[in-house]
């Protein structure tokens, strides 16, 4: 028989890797961040269980570890949030072109704008769930991917042009 | 077909298509002509999808690990008092056991010099048939 875990955080591992690489831009460090909070919630999976907003939570404990990493590492200030993630760590050399690409381009979004555009294009979460996952209404989901849609195309324009 | 692709953007930069309409907005973009930025983007975002971690492990529950060298010392003082306990356990059976022989003894003994006294005594059974304490006497007198 599977354990909570196993049947409600496990399954979510590649979804939050994924978004926790595309904040640190930093494979091993997105790793660490991800596997202390399934370490924790591994140990809180009881107090989890009637948990109204797992997801919430989940992506709140994952922002909230490369946070108090970054502060320990003193690259950010105190009470900065997770748009001051240092960037400027060397890309290593397995990520391909089409996830720089990637990575750049989210990085051109402000956080709230960035996520959703990932949870919805990478994730291929629906509305109700980004809402869920950010712990935000629907009509800002709506708003901010719309926002993030139209600034992905200026940006790849810009980018036709410039070749 | 341009027209649907056409009206599907027009709705997916609104952020107002369905997952469904995005599916089929990245099928149809696949089968024409055209639209290399929009290809091009959900190209780099499929490629994204594929990141998967790697290092990333299920947490179990924690077993303390003891440290073997220490668990050795550990086994041997068991044994040495394990032994030591035993034959001191062994040792006080033994006195126990040697002093209820003693006691036994001593009581086979008393039973033994009991019966001796109880033969010796057997001639005072005697007196019970003389009736009075005058037909002794009287015959001693005669």
């Amino acid at each position: 028989m599977k354990t909570f875990f196993e049947e409600h955080i496990w399954p979510q591992r590649s979804k939050l890797y994924r978004l926790a690489f595309s904040w640190v831009k930093d494979r091993a460090l997105a790793e660490d961040a991800l596997q202390n909070v399934f370490e924790k919630s591994f140990s809180r999976q009881q107090e989890l269980r009637s948990h109204d907003n797992l997801s919430g939570w989940l992506v709140l404990s994952l922002k909230n570890e490369i946070l108090i990493h970054f502060r320990q590492n003193k690259k950010i200030e105190p009470l900065g949030d997770a748009n001051q993630f240092c960037t400027d760590e060397p890309q290593p050399e397995d990520v391909t072109e089409s996830i720089q690409k990637v990575i750049s381009l989210l990085k051109e979004l402000p956080e709230k704008q960035r996520d959703i555009f990932q949870l919805r294009e990478v994730e291929g979460l629906d509305y109700s769930e980004i809402a869920a996952h950010l712990d935000i209404s629907l009509d800002q989901v709506k708003v901010n991917l719309h926002r993030a849609r139209k600034r992905i195309r200026e940006l790849m324009t810009n980018q036709k042009l410039a070749k | 077909m341009n027209a649907r692709i056409e009206n599907l953007l027009a709705k997916y930069y609104d952020a107002e298509s369905s997952l469904a309409e995005e599916q089929e907005l990245k099928v149809l973009l696949r089968a024409s002509e055209g639209f290399e930025e929009e290809k091009m983007l959900f190209g780099i975002l499929a490629d994204f999808k594929k990141v998967e971690p790697s290092r990333i492990s299920m947490p179990h529950t924690k077993v303390r690990k003891l440290n073997p060298s220490w668990m050795r010392w550990a086994a041997s003082a068991a044994i040495l008092i394990g032994s030591f306990w035993g034959w001191q356990a062994y040792d006080q059976k033994q006195a126990e056991q040697a002093a209820y022989q003693e006691v036994m003894m001593a009581f086979a003994l008393i039973q033994t010099n009991l019966s001796k006294a109880e033969v010796q005594l057997q001639p005072m059974n005697n007196l019970k048939y003389l009736n009075t304490t005058d037909q002794i006497f009287s015959q001693s007198k005669k």
